[in-house]
């Protein structure tokens, strides 16, 4: 049997937020702040598809900007593959108001790591995927909230990351467009695309993932198939 | 370590070059939209600034001159840039930070683009301030060229101010306020509407510590007197620029994964 490759290695990592930044406030001067990650480790495996449980406030959304390389850790290693792009969804980051949906899907593109070249190539994709028709190029603050999180779902499904993080599998917009979007994200599911997903439901990560980790109060409980993780963390939910 | 800092940067420029010229673009063209008259507040700012300096130091205190015109419309306009480009690519990092806490980007792009588009409407309007000088009586003469190195110390000097001030105002919001109160200060204090040569001998030494106050004089040596601008004004500032421009980029590579631990968003 092939040896599976790490792309990634957590090991015992912690992460402290330090918000107290005020002349009268009694803790400026103590290293004291809180610690969203206190001791995690996991591994992520290239081409599979891993689930993080856990409930609000576990530090899972913590953990994927740190994967995502927004944050550092404050103790502990973390290995990431050497050029490893490993992205968040991130629904219409960054969009400006004043600009159509046009410009916003390149510049928003660029900045998720693509060129300007690649963008341009794919908008006309984007439009039809979005389904925005003319306000496609109508400045984005005459959207509504659903148009613009067709926009930002449609520019994310063309950027392709090697590692794609998902924080909670959410259908975006009207019943249609939900129903499209869901079906976009599970066909990531079955592809060779290694993919994180992180939610607090047991029967997502079950049905998606081929492995989960369950982290509670910011460290690993559990390591290990969906099956077995999601039946002790609904177990623990329960009792 | 400063060494490794400059190496990531200038990799990391090359990688993020075409994000910093199109987003500044975008953001030209953005701004314009905000506004009925688009593009024309870029050129109705700065006369408008100078029309108020104008009212007060030339009808009022009775000084008409076509010379004096050029003499106020150069030192309010270059001002008027470093004002700009330093208050906005403070906040560049700041106001981006929801885009900040969901992708991993360096820490001085967005101050970069508020600066670039800063100086795309001063680049504008110094066109127009050059042209209004010829048609007073102030043609182009063989100083020009000099021109570009006191507009490259100026840029310098800008990025140089703004990248530190960025770090500083992600952190803690004081920080604009104290730059905003030191501007009003030197904006009295940079001769944009007295000549050097009314100011003290004694006091010269102090008044020349203000960067801003070398470069207006040597753009009106150019413009005005059609002669070479004194090197030590230009090569102040240059070198002031360069420095804080390095120190500010370490403080961005070295904010780049920790910002976000430390501020709300």
């Amino acid at each position: 049997m092939n040896e599976r490759e790490v792309i990634i290695r957590v090991s015992n990592i912690g992460l402290c937020y330090n918000t107290h930044r005020q002349v009268f406030s009694k803790k400026r001067h103590t290293k004291e702040g809180f610690w969203a990650l206190e001791d995690v480790s996991f591994e992520v495996y290239k081409g599979e598809k891993l689930g993080i449980i856990g409930r609000n406030g576990s530090g899972k959304s913590t953990l994927m900007k740190l994967l995502a390389g927004v944050i550092c850790q404050d103790r502990g290693e973390l290995y990431v593959k050497k050029g490893l792009h490993a992205q968040l969804l991130s629904l219409g980051v960054g969009l400006e108001g004043h600009l159509s949906g046009r410009e916003n899907a390149v510049l928003n593109g660029m900045l998720l790591g693509k060129t300007r070249k690649y963008m341009l190539n794919c908008v006309e994709k984007i439009k039809e995927f979005s389904e925005l028709g003319d306000f496609f190029d109508c400045p984005v603050n005459t959207y509504s909230s659903g148009m613009v999180a067709r926009l930002g779902f449609s520019v994310a499904m063309e950027v392709e990351p090697d590692v794609l993080m998902l924080d909670e599998l959410l259908g975006v917009g009207d019943v249609g467009f939900a129903e499209k979007s869901n079906k976009a994200m599970e066909e990531k599911f079955s592809s060779e695309k290694t993919v994180i997903l992180i939610s607090h439901n047991p029967n997502t990560i079950h049905r998606l993932c081929d492995r989960a980790v369950w982290i509670d109060n910011g460290r690993t409980v559990m390591e290990g198939s969906t099956d077995v993780v999601s039946e002790k963390y609904t177990k623990a939910m329960k009792a | 370590m400063t060494n490794k800092t400059l190496s990531q940067f200038l990799t990391n420029i090359v990688r993020y070059k075409d994000i910093v010229w199109y987003r500044t673009l975008a953001q030209l063209k953005s701004e314009s939209k905000q506004f009925y008259l688009g593009y024309i507040w870029f050129l109705l700012e700065p006369a408008l600034a100078t029309a108020t300096l104008f009212l007060v130091f030339g009808v009022i205190l009775n000084n008409k001159s076509g010379e004096f015109v050029v003499f106020l419309v150069i030192g309010m306009t270059v001002w008027q840039w470093f004002e700009a480009g330093v208050n906005e690519g403070m906040m560049g990092t700041k106001m981006k930070l929801p885009i900040l806490s969901q992708i991993p980007l360096p820490k001085y792009l967005f101050p970069l683009v508020q600066i670039f588009s800063a100086t795309w409407k001063f680049a504008f309007v110094f066109m127009v301030v050059l042209t209004f000088a010829w048609v007073c009586g102030f043609a182009p003469n063989k100083h020009y060229p000099e021109l570009l190195i006191v507009l490259g110390a100026q840029l310098l000097l800008i990025v140089g101010i703004a990248l530190p001030c960025s770090v500083a105002a992600s952190y803690y919001e004081d920080t604009m306020r104290v730059v905003q109160s030191v501007f009003r200060l030197l904006f009295y204090l940079s001769g944009i509407f007295f000549s050097a040569e009314k100011v003290p001998e004694e006091l010269k030494m102090w008044f020349y510590v203000n960067p801003m106050a070398g470069l207006i004089e040597s753009y009106r040596a150019i413009i005005l007197h059609q002669s070479a601008p004194e090197l030590s004004l230009v090569l102040y500032p240059l070198m002031l620029g360069c420095v804080m421009a390095i120190l500010g980029v370490i403080c961005c590579v070295a904010i780049d994964k920790k910002l976000m631990k430390s501020v709300a968003v």
